[in-house]
């Protein structure tokens, strides 16, 4: 279970997997989601949106398709870095090479929004 | 001393069935992919394993849970699909699949050199037609074996098919040959079979090779 907030957004969000709530969610949006979570990072924006939002489900029940991505439009790289570690941390998903944190990958005037997160062994 | 048997317990042999194990809820099961598993798989998760477009190797997770709660229900498990469901971590999801792609494979025949009836789709009754009426099995057997194990059973119905065919070609072929018309090519027992034997595969030599590979050095050294 991964907890997360953003900048300027007082409300916390929490990404947990339910693979009831993956399979209820495949049924509804009519996506394999399986499958685009196994080839993490390589899928659609119409996958990406679908997997977000059936992690979210499992605890923001009332939330919607729409919603999430809404919530990707404003804070995708931070929502894709959350992803990530969900991911990394289930053993799904291994980056092909550890990153050098020193060196920065951005210019430093580059200014990227700021979010907390936070992973809650489940 | 009475040694535990599996056929006395009701379990079918590994050996014989196929299959993979998967440890789940504290137990190892062993998974076994059965007419029965993947017929309940399709009415759970209303997908059509024999359809072209199917891939086993990318599964949604409805079929993953589907899968997997039919296998262990076949095991002995009691639990339901989405109690199941509820037991699958995303790191378990991940296992669960290597598990079923390698119970599938392990409970699947090699596919035939040469399909039955070419443009023809395959369907569960036709399978189960010819279980029940040419192998003689009853449907309740018939469901409780796996893919591997009618496959066997098709290849020695098909040897003894093809072995009367060939004595009947035998007696039919003498007949056409020493017969009062004139025969300019003898025919050979085969040419009265309906099942023919398959030609066995011939081993890829230096020669062949070579044989193959000649031709394009030569093009290559005359075009440069």
């Amino acid at each position: 279970m991964t907890k997360f907030t953003f900048e300027n957004d007082p409300q916390q969000y929490v990404m947990d997997f339910d693979f009831n709530v993956l399979c209820d969610a495949e049924a509804e949006l009519g996506l394999d989601l399986l499958p685009a979570i196994m080839r993490w990072p390589m899928q659609s924006a119409l996958e990406l949106r679908g997997v977000v939002y059936a992690l979210m489900k499992t605890k923001h029940t009332s939330v919607t398709v729409a919603e999430v991505g809404g919530l990707l439009t404003r804070e995708l790289t931070a929502m894709r870095k959350v992803l990530a570690l969900e991911l990394i941390e289930a053993g799904i998903y291994e980056p092909r090479e550890e990153i050098d944190e020193s060196a920065p990958a951005v210019p430093a005037d580059a200014s990227l929004p700021q979010q907390q997160i936070e992973t809650v062994s489940s | 001393m009475d040694l535990p048997s599996r056929a006395r317990r009701g379990l079918p042999y590994r050996s014989l069935t196929g299959g993979a194990p998967f440890a789940f809820a504290g137990r190892r099961w062993w998974l076994r992919m059965t007419y029965r598993v993947l017929l309940d798989c399709e009415e759970m998760a209303d997908v059509d394993l024999l359809s072209p477009s199917f891939d086993v190797t990318r599964p949604s997770a409805r079929l993953v849970r589907a899968l997997l709660w039919a296998a262990l229900i076949s095991a002995g498990c009691k639990l339901s699909e989405r109690q199941v469901g509820a037991k699958l971590s995303l790191r378990g999801a991940s296992r669960a699949h290597t598990a079923l792609l390698n119970a599938w494979l392990a409970s699947m025949p090699k596919a035939a050199k040469k399909p039955d009836a070419e443009g023809k789709p395959h369907t569960w009754r036709d399978s189960w037609a010819f279980a029940v009426e040419s192998l003689g099995l009853t449907t309740e057997q018939w469901l409780d074996m796996t893919p591997l194990q009618v496959g066997a059973l098709r290849a020695v119905y098909m040897e003894r098919l093809q072995r009367e065919e060939y004595l009947v070609g035998l007696i039919a072929s003498t007949v056409a040959n020493f017969g009062p018309r004139v025969v300019h090519k003898p025919f050979k027992p085969e040419s009265f079979m309906i099942h023919p034997f398959e030609a066995p595969d011939t081993p890829v030599t230096g020669e062949k090779l070579l044989s193959v590979f000649m031709p394009i050095k030569a093009y290559l050294e005359k075009a440069l």
